[in-house]
């Protein structure tokens, strides 16, 4: 019984000091979810939703370039047009982005193939 | 020695319990910003009597092109904030969180929306027309307006709220991001952080307590 206690406190201080948290969450809540919403599922006619949209799923290689350099004019998503001007996001580094397009895919699609570091260095040196 | 644990226990409890009671009444609003003692003389006697701040005089064109005014707001309350359009921080949230305050008092016809662009150089008459239209919202409804730069900073000033251009600021404006609860008076009522849903629902509250207020008088 004592030992069952130790274990159990053991355990707490350590989760306690290490909270399991997702690096691409605190950047999607920093840096995205503002508009995209902590759903994903946009603003109405102004922000296009992230879950389950056709644009991601269609457009993977640009994606990273997108949240890079930003992106203005209209875009069309799951059949509706949008056109507010997206934020470019210099500071973020390749891992970053990886980090954060990984947390979309597993908070917004069912089944997606997760990015690699590789992948999306690629796909940043060839954005327009 | 098990009953008193048990009776500190219950007791802790009770305290915690009632000092979450929030005690200010949400049916008495007080009227926000600076008073100035003024005296009168009725009846032969010198009286002093208080001049509340209120909103003064102000003229700004809405998403339709037409001019709102003070009157246009003086059947009732109104909502008010400042934001601009291309906005990429705290406008985006406070948009969401004005619409929903919109959906719930849509049919209440005694409260209105008057959201003012800081960015009177981008947000045109025809920005403004498309950005309501995006959220879907109606313009005798939500007035969103824009006018003299001097005239939307000024009125800011009256709300006893921020604008300012800021070249340091991401979107190049700091504002801020507060809802204001204005009576048909044109007194200010409340401020709400526009950003937090829990101070939204308590515009919400507060709000429908006033109208139910008004109701009990007329």
């Amino acid at each position: 019984m004592k030992k069952l206690i130790k274990i159990l406190l053991f355990s707490y201080i350590f989760l306690a000091c290490n909270p399991i948290s997702n690096p691409g969450k605190e950047l999607y809540k920093e840096k995205c979810q503002n508009c995209h919403g902590i759903d994903g599922k946009g603003l109405k006619g102004l922000y296009p939703p992230i879950t389950q949209s056709d644009y991601y799923i269609n457009n993977r290689s640009t994606l990273a370039c997108i949240i890079q350099n930003g992106m203005q004019g209209d875009v069309e998503v799951n059949g509706k047009i949008y056109n507010e001007k997206m934020p470019s996001n210099p500071l973020l580094t390749e891992a970053e982005i990886t980090n954060l397009l990984n947390f979309m895919n597993s908070e917004f699609f069912t089944d997606s193939k997760s990015f690699t570091l590789k992948e999306v260095s690629n796909n940043l040196r060839n954005c327009d | 020695m098990k009953i008193k644990i048990l009776n500190l226990i219950v007791l802790v409890v009770i305290i915690s319990f009632f000092s979450c009671i929030e005690y200010q009444s949400e049916n008495n609003l007080p009227i926000l910003g600076p008073r100035e003692p003024v005296e009168k003389v009725v009846d032969g006697k010198t009286i002093i009597d208080t001049i509340y701040h209120s909103i003064p005089n102000f003229s700004f064109t809405n998403q339709d092109g037409n001019e709102v005014t003070n009157k246009s707001f003086s059947n009732g309350y109104y909502v008010t904030d400042f934001f601009f359009t291309s906005c990429p921080t705290i406008c985006p949230v406070m948009t969401k969180n004005m619409l929903q305050l919109y959906d719930e008092f849509e049919d209440e016809e005694k409260v209105l929306f008057l959201s003012h662009t800081i960015d009177t150089r981008h947000d045109s008459v025809a920005v403004l027309k498309k950005y309501a239209t995006k959220i879907d919202v109606k313009s005798d409804k939500w007035h969103f307006v824009t006018g003299s730069k001097e005239g939307i900073y000024d009125i800011a000033e009256s709300y006893l709220v921020s604008a300012a251009e800021d070249p340091n600021s991401p979107g190049g404006y700091i504002h801020s991001g507060a809802f204001i609860l204005v009576d048909p008076l044109g007194h200010i009522r409340g401020y709400y952080d526009g950003t937090q849903p829990q101070a939204v629902d308590k515009l919400k509250r507060e709000l429908k307590a006033l109208l139910k207020k008004d109701e009990k008088v007329n």
